[in-house]
């Protein structure tokens, strides 16, 4: 919240659900925050992550294995097409092969209960 | 066996109309400091990795463990990161149980705490002494705190002074309502949601109560209710979409890695 002369009068600004947009407030003890890290084609992390959070609500509600699933989808385009413009970058300078697939693995930074997000795209 | 029954029954009944007269004694008036005595700061060894954090000077608000949504196990966090927290009895409630051999009498405590900007919490703890009760519900409190948001209720002049939007909290049958006010209203609202609002930092507001207010326990736990969905209503400042940080433990692992205490070295036990 901004007052009238542009500073910023909020304490923080929280965090939003990735898949709902709800605010994660400061007591949702059951929201988490995942990481999940980028794979060369050899499977070798490249040590790009991408974040997702998702509220109590949602997995509580047990939507949370699918909302991954889609929120991760809808990105995996979006990491593809940066890592390609970032290889044809790469290859001005070498010569290596193009990279076209990118599988990728989750690196879970899972805290508060135990359900641990093994995918692998 | 039912003769026996009825017995203990008599006795316990006899025992209950003597004891109403203390009961009534024990129901203390808000404002007692609990306990005189104020052990100075003893080494805090924190047992947690939040705990660790804190003490190394890493984590320098409690925003950034809000952000991340941590839980708070240990009160010495909260005491580090808000030296200024003070604290308020609301209520000491004797409650009683039937025994065998008449009440066995508790008292329970509800403690609040705030900083007058923004953070307040709540505790409640029940205990056979007053005092016992009362340092264990500040720690409750402490461990409790949270942030309000507070907001305009027009021109976006100076310090936000209000709660941003009208909001609703529940606690048993007692609903408690915080409605914008202009400036200069004051809190408007009974005694006991008016320290729980005061504490909060919060200048001007509009309430309204609905239950059996009565029930203080329920009332402050509705207003304190209320307070934490202030930060929970998704107004147009919040639609940016959020950049993630990293969680702390996710920033200092290496550190959180390293021992604690030095290794214990166990003798070869010589085999036989």
């Amino acid at each position: 919240m901004q007052n009238e002369e542009g500073q910023n009068m909020d304490l923080y600004i929280p965090r939003k659900c990735s898949a709902t947009n709800r605010l994660i407030t400061s007591k949702d003890h059951a929201s988490v925050q995942i990481n999940i890290g980028h794979v060369d084609e050899n499977g070798l992390y490249t040590g790009h992550f991408t974040t997702f959070a998702l509220c109590g609500f949602v997995r509580a509600q047990g939507d949370a294995d699918s909302a991954l699933d889609r929120l991760w989808q809808k990105k995996k385009v979006e990491v593809r097409q940066q890592s390609n413009y970032m290889q044809t970058r790469a290859d001005d300078r070498s010569s290596s092969a193009v990279h076209t697939s990118l599988p990728c693995g989750i690196r879970g930074n899972v805290k508060g209960s135990c359900d641990r997000a093994w995918y692998s795209t | 066996m039912a003769e026996r029954g009825g017995e203990r029954g008599r006795f316990g009944r006899g025992f209950g109309r003597g004891d109403r007269g203390r009961g009534d004694r024990g129901r203390g008036r808000g404002g007692r400091r609990g306990g005189g005595r104020r052990e100075e700061e003893e080494k805090w060894v924190p047992v947690t990795k939040l705990g660790r954090l804190v003490k190394e000077g890493k984590i320098k608000s409690l925003e950034h463990i809000y952000l991340h949504s941590l839980p708070v196990k240990e009160h010495q966090i909260v005491e580090t990161l808000l030296p200024q927290l003070k604290d308020e009895v609301m209520k000491i409630m004797p409650v009683q149980k039937q025994t065998r051999a008449g009440q066995r009498t508790r008292f329970k405590a509800f403690v609040v705490v705030g900083d007058g900007n923004g953070h307040v919490g709540l505790g409640v703890k029940c205990s056979k002494e007053v005092a016992t009760a009362i340092r264990g519900s500040i720690i409750l409190a402490k461990l409790s705190v949270i942030p309000v948001r507070r907001g305009y209720w027009g021109n976006k002049i100076g310090k936000p002074h209000t709660v941003p939007c009208k909001v609703t909290g529940k606690c048993g049958s007692v609903t408690v309502r915080l409605v914008p006010a202009p400036r200069g209203a004051g809190i408007v609202a009974a005694r006991v949601p008016k320290k729980v609002l005061q504490f909060a930092g919060i200048e001007d507001v509009f309430t309204s109560s609905r239950g059996s207010t009565k029930t203080l326990g329920n009332f402050v736990k509705a207003t304190f209710d209320c307070l934490l969905k202030t930060y929970g209503f998704l107004t147009p400042d919040f639609w940016r979409e959020t950049r993630f940080t990293k969680s702390p433990f996710q920033e200092y692992t290496d550190l959180l890695a390293k021992p604690t205490t030095k290794a214990i070295i166990l003798e070869d036990l010589d085999k036989e």
